[in-house]
């Protein structure tokens, strides 16, 4: 099983829907406070960035980039549990512009998102790994 | 918003997604019923579009109007490019997939647009 065919496929729609979300999002976070962007909305610019390259790497396939998908991936889930824990733990520095709730991505696991955040990576981890088990054959 | 337009187009996002689930089960690809839904869900979003940046001044109380028609682009793209993937991808099961995953963010993004249109952006 290639890493880019069968529920790979699903998988970078979903990296990919999520790379268009965060990026709309931290596009205008930024654009609209600039000169002085608050900081989850760099957080939000860090996770648009960390899905676009997850997304090429999981679409392109092949062993360099599921190498890459996985160094990617994985933090992402750091970066996530991160964010997460942070935004609980000084809940403050998340909320900007006299906004309230999820300012960033990442922010409290993802909530805003359905959580789906926080299960992304897990799911692209299983699915690296899958389909790295299922090649015996090659040599590594 | 013009509320019966939202949900008509919810309504066939939702179809969309059920076929699109329905396929992905069976293990097939795009389809007519698929194929049709999504483009009468497409034309719904267009004239979405067209609605919202017209009726983009008279929106909730703290409505960013940057932010509503940001979605508005956003819904507009993502079954083409879906459509498109679905299409080149049609050997495999995926293909619903695709089209599956694309339903439901755009009925995500739906209800994000109506939050942000009544000013909880």
């Amino acid at each position: 099983m290639r890493v880019n065919s069968g529920f790979g496929r699903i998988l970078v729609a979903l990296y990919a829907l999520f790379a268009l979300a965060a990026t709309g999002r931290s596009v205008l976070q930024i654009s609209q406070t600039w000169p002085h962007p608050a900081l989850p909305y760099l957080l939000s610019a860090l996770a648009a960035v960390v899905y676009i390259v997850a997304t090429v790497a999981l679409a392109r396939g092949g062993d360099r980039n599921a190498r890459i998908a996985l160094y990617t991936i994985s933090f992402e889930l750091l970066g996530v549990i991160a964010v997460g824990i942070w935004s609980y733990a000084d809940g403050a520095a998340f909320v900007a512009q006299g906004q309230a709730g999820d300012t960033t991505v990442w922010a409290k696991f993802g909530q805003g998102y359905g959580y789906v955040p926080l299960l992304l990576p897990i799911l692209g981890l299983w699915w690296l790994r899958h389909t790295r088990r299922a090649a015996p054959d090659e040599v590594r | 918003m013009f509320a019966p337009l939202t949900y008509l187009t919810g309504a066939a996002l939702a179809v969309l997604a059920l076929l699109a689930a329905y396929g992905l089960a069976r293990g097939r690809p795009i389809d007519n019923p698929m194929f049709w839904t999504g483009l009468v869900a497409e034309g719904l979003i267009v004239v979405q579009l067209v609605v919202g940046v017209a009726l983009s001044g008279h929106g909730g109380h703290g409505m960013s109007a940057a932010l509503f028609i940001a979605y508005l682009a956003g819904l507009v793209v993502a079954l083409p490019v879906a459509g498109v993937w679905a299409i080149a991808e049609r050997e495999s099961r995926s293909s619903s997939g695709v089209i599956l995953v694309a339903a439901l963010g755009l009925l995500v993004m739906l209800v994000r647009l109506v939050q942000i249109w009544n000013g909880h952006g």
